[in-house]
């Protein structure tokens, strides 16, 4: 089976980091960067199975880039996972759905919750 | 204004307008009964006048009783002509005078009164009757009798004669037939006026006065003096010869040897015609009161259609008055009615802002705060409602401040959660992947120190999740995604969650479940209010020997929830706050047990979303019971 590539998006490179390495563990194929821009430069060239995707990032957000994703025909395959340390009350919620991602996963996050909730997204 | 002030105003102004009303209709009143007493008065005059003919009339006749009353009546008059004249009072009601009426007419009736009035002494005062007349009606009476029996044997004899000469027609008598028929016509006509003479010679002198008048008795007086006219030239017929009015012819003397008889009544007749002739020619009354009453005979109706002139003018006079008086009622009925509508609009407009108030009031209580009342005036309500106004943009204001306090709350909320959260993610996500191996081998101890590290990452994010909660709950904001499940599936899951921490401290968790109960609920938040329950068992009951119960029961229409355990209760009087938050039962240093004092109310938030409730029962050291009702599907 071909190896699942994952773009991780999140300004803390701390973060990034971990979830990299939790990932690469797991036997995904994993690429990370530190900004939105990055994020659209990068998506430009290559392809994902999923992105997952920090909300709150300075200057350009998290759901401008989902907007962008969304409307660029290429990216049509492309799944989209919310990651986010606030709690966004089942409203928000909703709105994200609503633009097209598919999930959203709560930080701090387990190994294991991380793991099996991304599986059950990319086999969605 | 003040409203005392205004009171006082409004008051004054009624008071004012009530005595300004009773004043004009005393006033006009006063004026009515000052006219109609005047009417009364003039009225009286005339009354007074033809009560003076009357009693003069009767004092005439001979009923001197009378005098009195024509002086009465005089005095009456002149008495009321100079209440008229100069104004006064009768019986306290004022008299008008009517000398400005009409001064012409006024003048009039005075200078005719002050000739009427010495009449009427006259009448009152003066001899009635002449003295002389009286003598000649006495001698008349008195031998009338004697004149009337002698012409009646004259006229007797004459006639036996007469027809003698027809019978016998005697040729020695050749004139007698003729002479005869003529006087014993005469004689005829003389016995028929002697009666005549008498009765008229008492109807001259005779009473009552009024019957006739004075026109009357001089007619009869004429007549009575042509009566003893033609009964002298009758009797001279008899004696002296002459022409009779009755036949018309030239009569002879009768005979001598006829005239004895009329010689006798000659004898009687001469000293009776004088008699009769003073009674004819001087009449029954003096000269001065007969003049005096002729004068109140022709006098009074004039006088009297003078009064009435003058009464026609007073009525008149009173009408237009009555016109004036009805036009001053209207002003004053229309100045009075302004004057309500005034005082009634300036309570209406004092009062408005109280109405427009309470409307505002309840404005303010469906939310609308910062409402302002209109106001105009600068009495206590205007001040009231200034008042009013201040509170409700202080309470606008207050809202606001609020409602902004609450947002910002809700700011830093999300984005301390958010900030704390962040350094969270290394700490666990690395603590994890060292106890894992993923980075390499430990030793135990460094393992052990690791999941500690891990562990109090895990309870620091557990704490933020529950701040989160609590205010979402409280906000109404968490929602509930409601589905029917099996309650003991519920007990079950949470049991699942809290078994190792249980068996960490040696605590015993059992599940007693009976039937199957279905519920409607979110799953999710029930087990976490399950879980929460049975954390704070744990954290109360003994080491080792603790055995924490969960169950659950139908309770009528509801699902009955409890968790029991044997630790060490709370106290009675701890029980009241344990389901707000931040609520500690045991506040002193060395508690046993810590907790975010957040868990029991966040389960009291879920459960009264799902409109259950939650309550507690427990004595101090004999363990605790928590229940909770859901509703049944």
């Amino acid at each position: 089976m071909k190896m699942k590539k994952i773009l991780v998006v999140d300004d803390s490179k701390v973060i990034t980091d971990l979830v990299k390495l939790m990932l690469e563990k797991s036997g995904y194929g994993c690429i990370a960067v530190n900004s939105a821009n990055e994020c659209v430069q990068l998506l430009k060239k290559e392809k994902f199975d999923l992105v997952l995707l920090d909300i709150a990032m300075p200057g350009v957000s998290g759901l401008d880039v989902l907007d962008e994703i969304k409307n660029d025909e290429r990216q049509k395959g492309t799944r989209v996972v919310l990651f986010t340390a606030s709690s966004p009350t089942e409203t928000e919620l909703e709105g994200y759905m609503g633009k097209g991602a598919v999930g959203l996963i709560r930080k701090p996050v387990k190994k294991e919750a991380l793991i099996a909730q991304l599986e059950k997204y990319l086999a969605s | 204004m003040k409203l005392s002030s205004k009171i006082l105003l409004i008051t004054s102004a009624v008071v004012g307008i009530a005595i300004i009303n009773i004043s004009v209709l005393a006033y006009f009143n006063d004026l009515r009964q000052a006219d109609t007493t005047t009417a009364e008065l003039a009225n009286k005059q005339i009354f007074y006048v033809q009560k003076i003919r009357e009693h003069s009339l009767l004092v005439a006749g001979g009923e001197f009783e009378n005098r009195k009353k024509v002086l009465e009546f005089v005095d009456s008059y002149q008495t009321s002509s100079n209440l008229l004249n100069s104004g006064g009072f009768v019986n306290d009601s004022r008299v008008n005078s009517i000398d400005h009426l009409s001064p012409d007419l006024n003048e009039k009736i005075l200078n005719t009164w002050k000739e009427y009035m010495p009449n009427a002494l006259v009448v009152a005062e003066e001899n009635v009757f002449n003295l002389n007349v009286l003598d000649a009606r006495d001698h008349v009476v008195q031998n009338s009798d004697v004149l009337f029996s002698k012409v009646k044997k004259a006229s007797n004899r004459l006639e036996t004669f007469a027809g003698d000469l027809s019978d016998v027609n005697r040729s020695d008598l050749p004139n007698y037939e003729e002479i005869g028929f003529e006087h014993v016509a005469v004689s005829k006509a003389m016995e028929t006026l002697g009666p005549r003479l008498l009765t008229f010679t008492l109807e001259v002198t005779g009473q009552p006065a009024e019957r006739f008048g004075a026109v009357k008795q001089a007619e009869l007086a004429s007549e009575l003096s042509r009566l003893v006219t033609r009964f002298s030239s009758y009797l001279d017929i008899m004696l002296q010869g002459g022409v009779s009015d009755i036949t018309g012819n030239y009569a002879r003397p009768l005979p001598v040897e006829f005239q004895a008889e009329w010689m006798e009544v000659k004898e009687t007749w001469t000293p009776l015609k004088e008699k009769l002739l003073v009674v004819s020619n001087e009449g029954i009354r003096t000269k001065p009161f007969q003049n005096s009453l002729d004068f109140i005979e022709s006098n009074t109706d004039p006088l009297i259609g003078l009064h009435l002139d003058l009464i026609s003018l007073l009525r008149a006079d009173n009408a237009s008055k009555n016109i004036f008086a009805n036009q001053i009622f209207y002003v004053l009925a229309i100045a009075s009615g302004s004057v309500f509508v005034n005082v009634a609009l300036i309570i209406r407009s004092s009062l408005s802002p109280i109405n427009r108030m309470m409307d505002a009031s309840r404005r303010i209580q469906r939310g609308e705060y910062g409402i302002q009342v209109e106001h105009k005036s600068e009495d206590e309500v205007g001040s009231l409602v200034k008042s009013f106004n201040l509170m409700s943009s202080a309470m606008k204001e207050k809202i606001e401040q609020s409602k902004e306090i609450e947002k910002a709350k809700d700011e830093f909320l999300a984005m301390i959660t958010h900030e704390l959260k962040t350094p969270l993610v290394p700490i666990q996500g690395y603590s994890e992947l060292l106890l894992d191996g993923t980075l390499g081998q430990l030793t135990e101890e460094q393992k052990e120190k690791i999941r500690i590290m891990y562990q109090s990452s895990l309870s620091l994010s557990q704490l933020i999740q529950d701040l989160l909660d609590v205010r979402r709950l409280e906000l109404g904001q968490m929602k509930f995604d409601k589905c029917d499940v099996n309650a003991e599936e519920i007990i079950n899951d949470a049991i699942g969650i809290m078994a190792p921490s249980a068996e960490k401290v040696g605590v015993r968790l059992k599940a007693h479940t009976q039937k199957p109960i279905k519920i409607t609920c979110d799953p999710d938040r029930i087990v976490q209010v399950l879980t929460n329950l049975i954390k704070n068992s744990i954290r109360f009951v003994p080491e080792q020997k603790g055995i924490i119960e969960v169950r659950v029961k139908e309770d009528g229409n509801e699902a009955l929830f409890s968790v029991k355990d044997n630790g060490i209760g709370i106290p009675k009087d701890r029980q009241e706050g344990l389901f707000k938050k931040f609520y500690q039962v045991d506040t002193s240093s060395h508690r046993k047990s810590e907790g975010s004092g957040l868990g029991l109310a966040i389960c009291k938030g879920i459960v009264e979303g799902h409109g259950g409730k939650i309550y507690v029962e427990s004595d101090a050291g004999k363990g605790a019971t928590f229940y909770f009702t859901l509703p049944l599907k």
